[in-house]
């Protein structure tokens, strides 16, 4: 089934790898480019999911993590975070933080979509 | 991984905004060694670096900056305080970084030979700091993340631990040519121009190092442009589109009654479509910050090898100037910077003599002024000695022997081909090339250069520019039966002379006396060979220009009214013509030529030449139509 994937990322070479890969996938992909704005898009396109890069100016993704967290639950909501870094004590804050998910750049198109696949479905499943 | 041509693109775009944002914070933070959101922006430019060139396959780059990512966290953690040693290895680094994206957009190759070295310096400067620091902190984060761990959802990671990497390094530089394949060139230049005493005797050397200051951008024929931008564009386009249905459907019904609602909607999809316009225009405007940028570092690097204490000022640099103006633009000023450090400044002990303090000032300064954009290169050093360019220009035998010249114009003749005041040639301009090259650049920009300089006070350099190249503001005139534009930022005033006011002097042609003012006289028909109306000024119009170097005065026959006309090139579609800068179609589908004001003196001197030698006695300042 069709759903609205939020990509949140400053650079714009990675949202659009990211955008072809999941819209092969046969989702549509909204974008933006840090999370200020991830939270006016998700405030106004109610995404399925939301994947997020770290590293981002002016908000941070941990940051929209945890607003993101203060609404909506990892089953209503669920966020995956892509991006560089892969440091255990870095995930575990992620996970802590109340992330679905922990991909590494770069990515295996293939990999990601399993992901998301998986990810949308037992959101879907949990509600 | 496949990534599209258009990800391609993106990639070399943002890795050129990385290193520029890299260097710029780098260079700040030389002077506010203590801002830990200068030191964020660092970390963030080599981070989305790394993971962007991982991403794209491009492990070079990536394993670099990665070695760079771990020098940074140091500085992060407050392990490393940036000196100038520190910003040495940096730069150097980030210079790497450079050739290496410019390789990956097909642009110049990569020195191995300075890849190893930067990366040497790069892993010296992290061993003698870990080494000082005992007990080691854990602060090799990046390190030791590498793992192969899969965490709660992920992957496979294949990155090598921390102590083959050095290893990996060596390798992938030696396999690096294959990120673009053709054929190296000699390496004799490059050598030369590693060993410092040697380069600048080098004239083979030179024009590289230069290349290096300022690396060409191949890929610069994308914008881009921000959403909110393009949102505009796109409802201002549905908007038109709506109005032009509705005027469709008005016209194939249209009742005399329907009259008036048909003339608001065509009013209306006026105002769209000139806001359309306007908004198109201003997708490619660009801030002239990031030509700005670069001059942190030329003036820091010009500053290090002159001796001379310099600090740079930059204003302005939000103005917003046309992408094919500013990527014009950086060459000009790059020379202007380098003259003003290497013959306005002073050094030290100069300014010291002369009361100054010994820090010396060069200022950018970009601002909007009616329909142009400004922009000034000056200096507080020594002034041009007009004197001294005088008797030089004698020497040289750019004037005559017995020419007086006032000091401005006395200025103009730096801009003279093969003019150099610099006793000695040295390394950084001087040499003898360059402000001739800077004039034609900034007139091809359809721009003009004043320069103003008082002799112990300083130089200032002040470059006018359009705002845009695509769109020009003219006035459409008549000669005969054909309609030439002439833009409006020549224009000065149009009249109708009275009789008697036109006079042939002799040598210099015929002139027009406007208020007391003799302006020599162009006459538009005898420049293009046509047939007028009028063949007295004196029946038709005259029209008070001004070629940015000096005032004349161009005979029409009518002003028929204000245009606001897209340039069409005669060149790509033609050929070139000397006066006339383009062409352009009218609202009532007339063909007009856009005039060259810069050349129709010099093209109407040649046309007359047969009738008598025409000379203005003062040395001819504008260059010639060869």
């Amino acid at each position: 089934m069709t759903k609205l994937i939020l990509v949140v990322d400053d650079s714009a070479m990675v949202r659009r790898h990211v955008r072809l890969t999941i819209e092969k996938l046969g989702h549509f992909v909204e974008e933006a480019s840090d999370g200020t704005a991830a939270l006016e898009s998700i405030a106004k396109k109610r995404p399925a999911l939301v994947i997020s890069d770290v590293n981002m100016a002016p908000m941070d993704g941990f940051t929209l993590l945890s607003k993101i967290r203060a609404t909506y639950t990892r089953e209503v909501l669920p966020v995956l975070m892509l991006t560089t870094e892969g440091g255990d004590e870095l995930k575990a804050r992620g996970k802590t933080a109340g992330a679905n998910g922990w991909l590494v750049k770069p990515f295996d198109p293939s990999r990601l979509g399993d992901v998301v696949n998986h990810v949308l479905s037992s959101a879907g499943a949990g509600k | 991984m496949s990534v599209d041509d258009q990800t391609a693109l993106l990639y070399v775009e943002e890795a050129r905004e990385c290193l520029r944002d890299f260097e710029h914070a780098l260079l700040m933070l030389e002077s506010l060694p203590d801002d830990p959101d200068l030191v964020a922006r660092l970390f963030r430019s080599a981070h989305t670096l790394k993971g962007n060139s991982r991403i794209m396959g491009y492990d070079v780059i990536a394993t670099f900056t990665h070695h760079l990512e771990d020098l940074l966290d140091l500085l992060r953690n407050g392990d490393l305080m940036i000196t100038q040693a520190v910003a040495d290895v940096l730069l150097a680094a980030l210079d790497v970084l450079k050739e290496l994206v410019g390789e990956v957009s097909g642009g110049e190759h990569h020195d191995p030979a300075r890849y190893s070295e930067a990366q040497e310096r790069v892993k010296a400067l992290k061993t003698t700091l870990r080494r000082s620091m005992l007990p080691q902190r854990p602060s090799m984060k990046s390190l030791a993340q590498s793992a192969t761990d899969l965490s709660f959802v992920d992957r496979t990671d294949d990155e090598a631990p921390a102590l083959d990497e050095a290893q990996r390094v060596a390798e992938v530089v030696r396999a690096a040519a294959p990120v673009s394949a053709p054929a190296r060139e000699p390496e004799a230049p490059e050598l030369v121009r590693n060993v410092p005493e040697l380069a600048p005797q080098s004239p083979a050397a030179e024009p590289k190092r230069e290349a290096r200051a300022a690396p060409r951008d191949p890929e610069s024929s994308s914008v881009r442009v921000p959403i909110d931008k393009l949102d505009r564009l796109i409802n201002l386009t549905g908007e038109v589109v709506i109005a032009q249905s509705m005027i469709a459907q008005l016209v194939t019904d249209l009742t005399p009654e329907r009259v008036a609602l048909l003339q608001e909607v065509v009013a209306q999809m006026d105002r769209h479509c000139r806001e359309l316009q306007e908004r198109m225009l201003g997708a490619r405007m660009l801030p002239v910050r990031n030509v700005f940028a670069r001059f942190h570092r030329l003036v820091r690097d010009l500053s290090a090898a002159t001796g001379k204490a310099i600090a740079l000022e930059l204003s302005g640099e939000d103005t917003e100037l046309d992408k094919t103006v500013i990527e014009k633009i950086a060459d000009p000023l790059t020379h202007l910077v380098r003259n003003a450090v290497d013959h306005g400044v002073e050094t030290p002990e100069q300014r010291a003599a002369s009361g100054k303090p010994a820090q010396a000032k060069v200022s950018l300064r970009a601002y909007q002024k009616g329909g142009s954009i400004f922009i000034e290169v000056s200096d507080d050093g020594r002034g041009i000695d007009a004197a001294k360019v005088v008797k030089k220009a004698k020497a040289k035998g750019l004037v005559r022997a017995d020419a007086q010249l006032s000091d401005e114009e006395a200025h103009q003749l730096i801009f003279q081909a093969g003019f150099s005041t610099a006793d000695q040639v040295t390394e950084l301009s001087g040499r003898g090339v360059g402000m001739d090259v800077v004039k034609r650049n900034v007139e091809a920009l359809k721009g003009s250069i004043q320069t103003e300089s008082k002799p112990g006070q300083g130089t200032c350099f002040r470059l006018k520019l359009p705002l845009t190249l695509a769109i020009l503001d003219g006035l459409g005139v008549r000669v005969g039966s054909d309609v030439f534009l002439v833009p409006l930022v020549s224009i000065i005033e149009s009249l109708q002379p009275q009789a008697g006011t036109v006079s042939t002097l002799p040598g210099v042609g015929d002139v027009v006396d406007v208020r007391g003012e003799y302006l020599p006289l162009v006459r538009l028909h005898s420049a293009f060979g046509l047939t007028p109306q009028y063949q007295r000024a004196e029946h038709g119009i005259v029209m008070v220009l001004d070629d940015g170097s000096q005032k004349f005065a161009l005979h029409v026959d009518e002003l028929i009214g204000q245009y606001q006309v897209v340039i069409k090139s005669l060149e790509t579609n033609f050929c070139a013509v000397p006066g006339v800068a383009g062409a352009t179609v009218l609202g009532d589908g007339r063909v007009a030529l856009i005039l060259d004001v810069g050349q129709l003196t010099a093209l109407s001197r040649n046309r007359t030449a047969a009738e008598g030698p025409a000379h203005l006695g003062l040395p001819l300042l504008r260059e010639e139509v060869a």
